[in-house]
């Protein structure tokens, strides 16, 4: 038991001075959006064939996709990395407007739970707010075809 | 029982393996090496690896267990030489690529190891981030056969710690190439940057721990390639740093595939025992179908160049 109490004290100290290490240099890492080009061309490394209207968030974040057949893309920053998902009908489980431009997520898939876009249009917040309420619900989900691995 | 200078030895390599962490950190913010790391999945990897240590120890006793029954009822004696050492190294090493390999390709292993492969970003930081279920998940028994030759317990252990041991230096992107022999003969940072990798080109390839005759004999070789930079992490990557939802992920979509409605029982074997990516409505794609639409694709593309092309 002291061997384990010992190597996981290791690893919290590694922790540590990883921690004060890459606060030193946090911000210099993040990559913010040019455009609704670049948005895009992020999204189909994901969903090669995607294509539809970007509203890319005010921050350069992240961005939200009109995509044929009912659904939405969603790209969020990772530090230096783009993540992607698309959304269909039940994925959504909650959309809350956050201090007047933040859009605010909440997912049913527990690898990827929440997410926050802001848009600086009012029109386009409401907009989207409604667009991706309409994807709450865990009604019958029609059956789609997504690249997906596992 | 091995004398335990072995594993003091193996231990004071594994910390001081640990402390290139934070000098490959600072090599990188100083830009005189190539590597990338991200305050939060920096650590993600030593939170998940403070719960691969805790549940190591606290189910370590099945791998033990089961090494030690076998080893109770071996075939033969083996002694602890130099030679029998090598030869427990090479055929762990051998055991090691099966277990990789299963562990790509049925769902229920995959669940427990792409925890390892999680991260967007391949640094040695990416070593830290380990299953949390790998005694529970079955594939301890491949540690059997040995034991049941008549290796000596503690020889496979070893063997198995100085196999992880190697495998730390090889998770990095500061270093490009070795020489020819080298990439030839053993594990290298380029053959494991492709084994991380997304691209559908690359998924499922390069199993090997240290030797890569395994993945040249079993066709299972991928070299990584100038014109496809890697991208790492997993096909459907996660939207959290959260260690546990990290280490649990592919468990809980499992369970949720098990569940849907009207699915026969080979149906949910399938989702159970099959390869990651396989549905029962072609709804997802396996690695193959993700290589076979890439390369279509691929196929298609010089076709439209040539065409737009000016006369």
């Amino acid at each position: 038991m002291s061997s384990l109490a010992i190597a996981i004290a290791v690893n919290l100290v590694l922790g540590g001075v990883l921690l004060a290490l890459l606060l030193a240099r946090r911000g210099r890492d993040e990559v913010c959006l040019g455009g609704a080009s670049e948005a895009i061309a992020h999204f189909r490394i994901h969903y090669p064939d995607a294509d539809g209207e970007v509203s890319v968030a005010a921050d350069g974040r992240g961005a939200l996709i009109e995509l044929g057949g009912g659904a939405v893309g969603l790209l969020e920053r990772r530090g230096r990395r783009w993540n992607a998902r698309l959304l269909a009908p039940g994925d959504v489980r909650a959309v809350d407007v956050d201090g007047g431009q933040g859009l605010r997520l909440r997912f049913a898939d527990f690898s990827w739970p929440r997410a926050r876009i802001c848009l600086d249009d009012a029109e386009a917040l409401a907009a989207w707010r409604a667009r991706l309420g309409a994807l709450t619900g865990a009604a019958a989900r029609p059956p789609r075809q997504e690249t997906r691995h596992a | 029982m091995l004398d335990p200078v072995y594993y003091r030895a193996a231990t004071a390599v594994q910390l001081l393996l640990l402390l290139l962490i934070p000098i490959e950190v600072w090599l990188a913010s100083a830009a005189r090496i190539k590597a990338e790391y991200e305050l939060r999945d920096t650590l993600a990897n030593v939170g998940v690896s403070v719960g691969s240590i805790f549940f190591w120890g606290m189910l370590g006793w099945l791998y033990f267990g089961g090494v030690t029954f076998a080893y109770t009822h071996r075939l033969f004696d083996v002694p602890f030489t130099w030679w029998s050492f090598l030869l427990a190294f090479v055929l762990d090493d051998c055991r090691y690529y099966w277990w990789h390999r299963i562990s790509h390709r049925s769902r229920w292993f995959w669940a427990s190891h792409v925890v390892h492969h999680s991260s967007q970003h391949f640094n040695l930081s990416t070593n830290l981030r380990q299953s949390w279920t790998s005694q529970f998940s079955g594939l301890t028994l491949l540690n059997v056969p040995l034991a049941f030759i008549g290796f000596n317990p503690a020889v496979i252990a070893l063997a198995f710690t100085v196999n992880l041991l190697y495998q730390f230096w090889i998770h990095t992107e500061s270093i490009d190439r070795m020489p020819r022999w080298f990439e030839w003969l053993l594990n290298t940072p380029s053959h494991h940057r492709v084994h991380h990798a997304s691209n559908p080109r690359y998924l499922d390839a390069n199993y090997a721990g240290v030797f890569m005759i395994w993945d040249r004999a079993f066709g299972s070789f991928v070299p990584e390639q100038a014109d496809e930079p890697v991208r790492y992490g997993i096909v459907k990557n996660l939207g959290t740093f959260n260690p546990v939802r990290i280490a649990l992920h592919e468990y809980v979509s499992i369970a949720r595939d098990l569940m849907r409605k009207n699915l026969s029982w080979m149906q949910r074997l399938g989702y159970f025992f099959g390869p990651p990516g396989w549905s029962h409505d072609g709804s997802r794609r396996t690695s193959e179908e993700l290589r076979a639409v890439e390369a279509a694709r691929r196929d298609r593309q010089p076709t439209i160049g040539a065409s737009a092309r000016p006369a």
